[in-house]
Formats: structure tokens, C-alpha cells, sequence
């Protein structure tokens, strides 16, 4: 007694789940209640609900996790619901359309075939074998495989083109999966976090969007931040901003490994974690640009930034520190006091300004010359690893490739029959069908007759 | 700027297409036929031409971008994309009388921005979150998707309005529209044109955002707004491929659906807010 109802549970449970219906059903909830997560503000405090909505709507919110909408369990689970009835309906007719694409039989006299288009004529004065030849070289030349059957002198044909272009709308379905597979991989070993990186900086750890911080297992220096601003037909800035760009080096155990500009819609990438452009800001207090000359007009750094206190070595042991800095010394423009500290002997100061006339001064046996002051800002960036963008990329190209092969491509199968007719002569018959496009199909299958007669005329 | 003068000659020929295929499907002479294409080309053309200069002139300012990247930009970009599908429909499948539901969809797309002082014709810079070759690819592929859903939607209450015709009259109704079972397939082929589109603009907009952002999908209410809209017309192909749908239910999903993406496309600008603030 029990076994049966069993069973029949189960099949029932099959059929609801493998239901077309239940796939409207699913696809329009979801439509409906994506609505919810773009009206009501997403992750925002409690109070700011109870502000808006009221105590009493606010506590619905909350409950029903509509303030993270698309991450509660009622909206995952319409979505996971998708992809089970995705399964189910794979399941239920995969095995019919794999026989479909691989169907062979030419003989279709009482088959269950459904031919939409027909075709037939008698033709006088010919014999069934060498009209079957001509039939088969016409369906050759029209479609890819053609299949011969002979009965009581009868000829069978069924010539078949793009079966595989069943498998169109499977592959869409599966390129579903994978989009939950990435999202899911994605979830589990990827993070996404944020870090303000003032210039001449590095870091280690970056916080994550969801609290916490991550050690990197390397250090992200920030070498320069910038602002370009777009310029009008007399090249005056406009104010408004063209770009932001930061210079990056990538260090392990204090080894410069990569340098890298990166702007707007261009990233660093290191060890699968992107480094996105996204903020700036001013860090506070200002820095010098230097450059310096050696004792036998060597340069030995070019538009260095420096900090104040920062200390730089030069040559045999001799360092140079900066000590102060201002973008406006008593009205003369931007100045800095750098000393040397000499390997040997006593440090000395000296006061460089940017002003033409003091840009150059010799100090020691060097040459510093001054080519900025300014203030010193900060990068702010977006720090991202997603382990599962290559499965869902492998899901956009599926879900691309087998739409249109789902949509723009059709199975087309011609079944022909060829034998003597009552009255004398030859009697042909054509019929056809295609799994999508009908109208295009009818008028494909017009040419196609057409063809054949004039092979008959001849 | 030479770009916005042309930009309403199209817009006016537009306007004069539309009363031409009125009057196409009042006397169904071919002359008047002939006339709304004609009128309905020579506005496609000309808008062409405006989207070119705009080009060239943004080159000239110094800019230099494609222009698809502001309301004004889309939307001129929105009309000429319904035109082109529009005619191209109009030459495989041979009914000339969709035109009269369609052009001023075309009509439309460029009135609303030139006549509205508040949406500004004016070439301006990118800004740095626009400066990507992906830029063109999405706003071209979720636009030529747009269009093929305002086709859609055009056809599909050209035969709720058939269909009550013929409810009352029968089949062979007389009646200035094509017959509802022709209307019926049209739409359809609309949106199976459209479908592979919005996926491919869902797509590239996803390519775009992990490359830019970080993520290639953040729930925006752009980006969910797209995705309902992808929704709605997966139930629609589905409901008729598989549970077999057709006709009115079909039509109002079709009417829908449009509704969708004309919120996804203002509606989201407007009322709601978020990471797309900046373009249509």
C-alpha cells in the first residue's frame, strides 16, 4: 500500500517541480520582488527605516531582511528554486530532444512525425531508383546528413541539418548554473575590501566591506596621486576632471616586484587582487618634489617626493634630510630647507626656492634643485579577489552562444518517398519540419521543392 | 553646434512619417506606402548623420568621445536604434503598416530631450568612469535591445486593439490593421530579437563593472532594474515556447515588459538613485 503512494508522491513532486508553470511563476516573483531592494534603501541602519517608515514597517523590514534584500533567505531561495526547476525541466526533456537530434529513421509511414510542410508529384516516364538518386543529391546538397531506407521497392529518405541546435536552450540553462556556481565560489573565497594609501606610503592590510581586515601578503605603495582636469580650446584647465591617477609598486619582503599607473578603468592586478581607482583625498601636510645632482652632474634622483623629516641617501655615505618645507615662503613662492649630513664633517642647511633665480643650489658637492611643493593627498582604493569571475565569464559566453543558437538556428529535417504510383510513372513525396522559425523554414522548404523539379525537368 | 539642428530636422521627419503611414493605413495606397518609408529612411538617415557630427564636433571641443553617454546622447541614440529596426522589419517581414505605431515611438525618443529644457544638448567631457571602450559596446547592445522591445511593444497593442475587432467580427473582420495571428508572430520575433540583446547589454554591462569596480554584479537598481526586465521577457519566451501561450496574455506581458525597460531607463535616473547617476 505504502509503495505506491510513494511513488506517486514522488512523480507528483517530479512534475510540479519540472512544471513550465512553475518557471513563469518563479521568473515573475522574481521580477516582482527585485522591485522591493530598489525602492527601499539597501544596508542602511535601523533607525533610518523607522525614520522613513514608521516602528511598525520598520520591523517588517527587518524581519524580512528587506533592508539586504537580495541576500535573504526567501530571495536566494527563489533563486535557487529557479535553478531546481531548471534541473527538473532539463531532466523531463533532455532524453526526448537527444533522440530528436539523433533521430535516423527515414521511414515515416504511420511514425508519430509531425510534418508541417508537404510536397508530392507524380512524374511520368521515370523509374523510383533513379528519381531516388536525384532526391538524395538535392537533399545532400541542402542539408548535412541524409539516411536511405529501401521497402518493397519503395525508397526512403530523411535528410537532417543542425540536430546539435536542440542542445541551444540546455546549454543556456547550464550557463544559469554556472552563474550560481561563480556567485557562490565568489562568496566563499574572494573578498572586497577598501584602503587610503596617502603618497609615499605603503601598505599591508586593507579593510574588508564587511568589517574585519585582510592581510595582503605584500605591501601597495602609493608613489603619486593625481588629478588631470580637462582644458578648453585655449588649454586653461576647466575644472572638470579627465582622470585620476595613481602610481603603484608592488613590494615582497621590501622588493619592489611591479610598478604600475593605474586610472579610472584601468587596475593593478597582483596575484589575482585588483587594486581599483575609486577616491582621493588630502592626506594632510605637504611634500617636496627634488631632484639632485652628484658631484660629477650625475643625477641621482629625479623628481623625488619627500616628506617632511624624510632622509635620503646620496653618495659615500652622505644623506640628505629634509627639514621643512612651505608653498609659500614670505611671498617668494615654494621653498625648502634641506641639510646635508655628511658622512665626515658637520651637516649644513641651505633654503632651496622653486622661483627660477634660486633653483639650483649647490650644497656640499651637490645640486638640488626644487621642483614643487605640494600638498600630500591620498588614494583611495577599491581592493578586490573573486575566484569565481572566470566560471561566471565561462557562464556569459554559454548563456550568449547558446541563446542564439536557441533562438536563430533551427533543426531542419526533410523525410522524402519515392515509389511507384497507382497510374504509372514515379509518385515523390517531401516532407519537412524544423524545431524553430517555421515561416522562414516554409519558405526554405519552397526553394528546396523547387529545386527538385527542375532535377525532374532534366 | 550643427549635430542638434539635425538632430530636429529627424525629428520632424519622424513626425511626418508617422502621418504618413496614418494615412497609409486608412487608404492602403502603395504611394502613400512608399511615402511613410521614404519619410521614415530620409529621418533615419539624417539622424545618422546628426549622431556623426555630434562625433566630430565633440573632437572639436576637444573631448572626443562616441556620444552615448548622457540622457540626451542615449535617447537620440534610443530613436535612431527603433527606426533601424524598425526597417529592417519592415523589409524582411513586409508590413508596412506597423510604421504608424512605431515612427512616433522614433518621433518621441528625440522630442522628449530637445524639448525639455531641463536635459542639456550640450557636448561635454566624459567623466573618468566613462572613458572605456566597454562604453560602447553596452550602451549599444542594451539599446538595439530597447529598440527591438519598443517594436515589441508597438505591434503588441496594435493587436490588442485588432484582437478586439476581431472578437466582435470574427476573423476576417474588415479593418485597417494586419490580421491579429500575423501581429501575434511579429511581436514575438520582436522580442527574440530583443532577448539575445538585453543579455548581451546585461553582459557587457557586468564585464564593465568587475573591470571597473571590482564587482561584476552590486545590485544596483540599474543593474536590477535590467535584470527584472530580463525576467519578464524570459517568463514571456517561455510562456510561449513551452506553456504555449499566445495573444492577449501574451501581448499585455509584451506591454509590460516595455514598461520595464522605459523604468530601467528613466525611471531608475529619476526616481530612483545609484551607481548609473550619471547616464541614461
Amino acid at each position: 500500500m505504502k509503495e505506491p503512494s510513494n511513488k506517486g508522491l514522488g512523480k507528483r513532486l517530479f512534475e510540479f517541480f519540472a512544471s513550465i508553470k512553475l518557471s513563469v511563476v518563479v521568473l515573475i516573483a522574481l521580477a516582482a520582488t527585485s522591485v522591493f531592494g530598489t525602492v527601499i534603501q539597501q544596508h542602511r541602519e535601523f533607525a533610518v527605516y523607522v525614520g522613513e517608515y514608521g516602528e511598525t514597517v520598520a520591523r517588517v523590514i527587518r524581519i524580512l531582511g528587506l533592508d539586504d534584500m537580495y541576500h535573504s533567505w526567501w530571495f536566494q531561495l527563489l533563486l535557487v528554486l529557479l535553478l531546481v526547476n531548471i534541473t527538473f525541466c532539463s531532466l523531463k526533456r533532455l532524453p526526448h530532444a537527444v533522440r530528436l537530434m539523433n533521430y535516423r529513421d527515414p521511414v515515416f509511414d504511420g511514425k508519430p512525425v509531425a510534418i508541417h510542410e508537404k510536397w508530392a508529384k507524380r512524374v511520368k516516364n521515370a523509374d523510383v531508383a533513379t528519381l531516388a538518386e536525384a532526391i538524395e543529391g538535392v537533399l545532400r546538397r541542402r542539408l548535412r546528413r541524409v539516411y536511405r531506407e529501401e521497402r518493397d521497392g519503395v525508397v526512403y529518405l530523411l535528410g537532417t541539418r543542425g540536430g546539435w541546435t536542440r542542445m541551444g536552450v540546455y546549454v543556456t540553462h547550464f550557463s544559469l548554473f554556472l552563474f550560481g556556481i561563480g556567485a557562490l565560489v565568489g562568496a566563499l573565497w574572494g573578498f572586497k575590501g577598501f584602503v587610503n594609501i596617502p603618497e609615499g606610503q605603503s601598505v599591508r592590510q586593507v579593510r574588508l566591506r564587511g568589517g574585519g581586515v585582510k592581510d595582503l601578503g605584500f605591501e601597495v605603495r602609493c608613489d603619486d596621486f593625481e588629478v588631470t582636469f580637462y582644458t578648453d580650446r585655449q588649454g586653461r584647465p576647466t575644472g572638470r576632471p579627465r582622470d585620476y591617477i595613481s602610481d603603484l609598486t608592488v613590494l615582497e619582503d621590501g622588493r619592489e616586484v611591479l610598478r604600475k599607473r593605474i586610472e579610472v578603468n584601468h587596475p593593478l592586478i597582483y596575484k589575482g587582487i585588483y587594486f581599483y581607482q575609486s577616491s582621493y583625498g588630502q592626506a594632510g601636510g605637504q611634500s617636496a618634489w627634488l631632484t639632485v645632482f652628484g658631484p660629477r652632474r650625475n643625477i641621482l634622483f629625479h623628481r623625488r617626493q619627500l616628506l617632511r623629516g624624510e632622509t635620503v641617501d646620496l653618495e659615500n655615505g652622505d644623506r640628505l634630510a629634509l627639514r621643512g618645507l612651505t608653498g609659500d615662503f614670505k611671498g617668494m613662492g615654494p621653498a625648502v630647507e634641506v641639510m646635508l649630513q655628511p658622512a665626515k664633517g658637520d651637516p649644513r642647511s641651505i633654503v632651496v626656492f622653486q622661483a627660477p633665480e634660486g633653483n639650483h643650489r649647490k650644497l656640499g658637492g651637490y645640486v638640488i634643485r626644487l621642483d614643487g611643493v605640494e600638498t600630500v593627498m591620498y588614494t583611495g582604493l577599491q581592493v578586490a579577489k573573486d575566484p569565481g569571475v572566470p566560471i561566471i565569464w565561462t557562464g556569459c559566453i554559454l548563456i550568449t552562444l547558446g541563446s542564439m543558437i536557441a533562438f536563430f538556428l533551427s533543426h531542419r529535417r526533410v523525410w522524402a518517398r519515392v515509389r511507384p504510383a497507382d497510374r504509372g510513372g514515379v509518385e515523390v513525396f517531401l516532407g519537412g519540419n524544423a524545431s524553430r522559425n517555421r515561416i522562414a523554414f516554409e519558405r526554405w522548404f519552397a526553394d528546396l521543392c523547387t529545386e527538385a523539379q527542375e532535377v525532374f525537368e532534366k | 553646434m550643427i549635430n542638434d539642428k539635425l538632430f530636429g530636422i529627424a525629428m520632424i521627419l519622424y513626425l511626418l512619417a508617422t502621418f504618413g503611414y496614418v494615412v497609409y493605413l486608412v487608404h492602403r495606397s502603395k504611394v502613400t506606402g512608399w511615402i511613410g518609408t521614404g519619410l521614415a529612411l530620409a529621418g533615419w538617415l539624417v539622424n545618422t548623420a546628426a549622431i556623426a557630427v555630434r562625433w566630430i564636433e565633440s573632437h572639436q571641443a576637444g573631448y572626443g568621445y562616441i556620444p552615448l553617454s548622457n540622457m540626451y546622447e542615449s535617447m537620440v541614440f534610443f530613436s535612431w536604434s527603433i527606426m533601424l529596426i524598425y526597417l529592417v522589419f519592415e523589409r524582411v517581414y513586409g508590413y508596412r503598416a506597423i510604421g504608424a505605431f512605431v515612427a512616433p515611438l522614433g518621433f518621441l525618443g528625440i522630442a522628449v530631450v530637445s524639448l525639455n529644457p531641463a536635459i542639456s544638448a550640450e557636448i561635454q567631457p566624459l567623466v573618468p568612469a566613462l572613458q572605456s571602450n566597454w562604453l560602447t559596446a553596452h550602451v549599444v547592445t542594451c539599446f538595439f535591445g530597447y529598440a527591438a522591445f519598443a517594436v515589441g511593444f508597438a505591434v503588441s497593442i496594435m493587436y490588442l486593439f485588432r484582437h478586439r475587432t476581431e472578437a466582435r467580427l470574427g476573423k476576417d473582420a474588415p479593418g485597417i490593421l494586419p490580421p491579429a495571428k500575423v501581429l501575434d508572430d511579429l511581436a514575438y520575433k520582436s522580442v527574440a530579437v530583443g532577448f539575445p540583446l538585453l543579455t548581451l547589454g546585461i553582459l557587457t554591462g557586468a564585464a564593465w563593472a568587475n573591470y571597473a569596480w571590482g564587482t561584476y554584479w552590486s545590485w544596483d537598481p540599474k543593474e536590477t532594474w535590467s535584470l527584472i526586465t530580463w525576467f519578464v521577457y524570459a517568463a514571456y519566451l517561455h510562456a510561449r515556447f513551452t506553456a504555449g501561450w499566445r495573444g492577449v496574455r501574451l501581448a499585455w506581458l509584451s506591454v509590460i515588459g516595455f514598461g520595464c525597460v522605459i523604468f530601467t531607463y528613466w525611471g531608475v535616473n529619476f526616481v530612483l538613485s545609484g551607481l548609473h547617476s550619471y547616464a541614461g
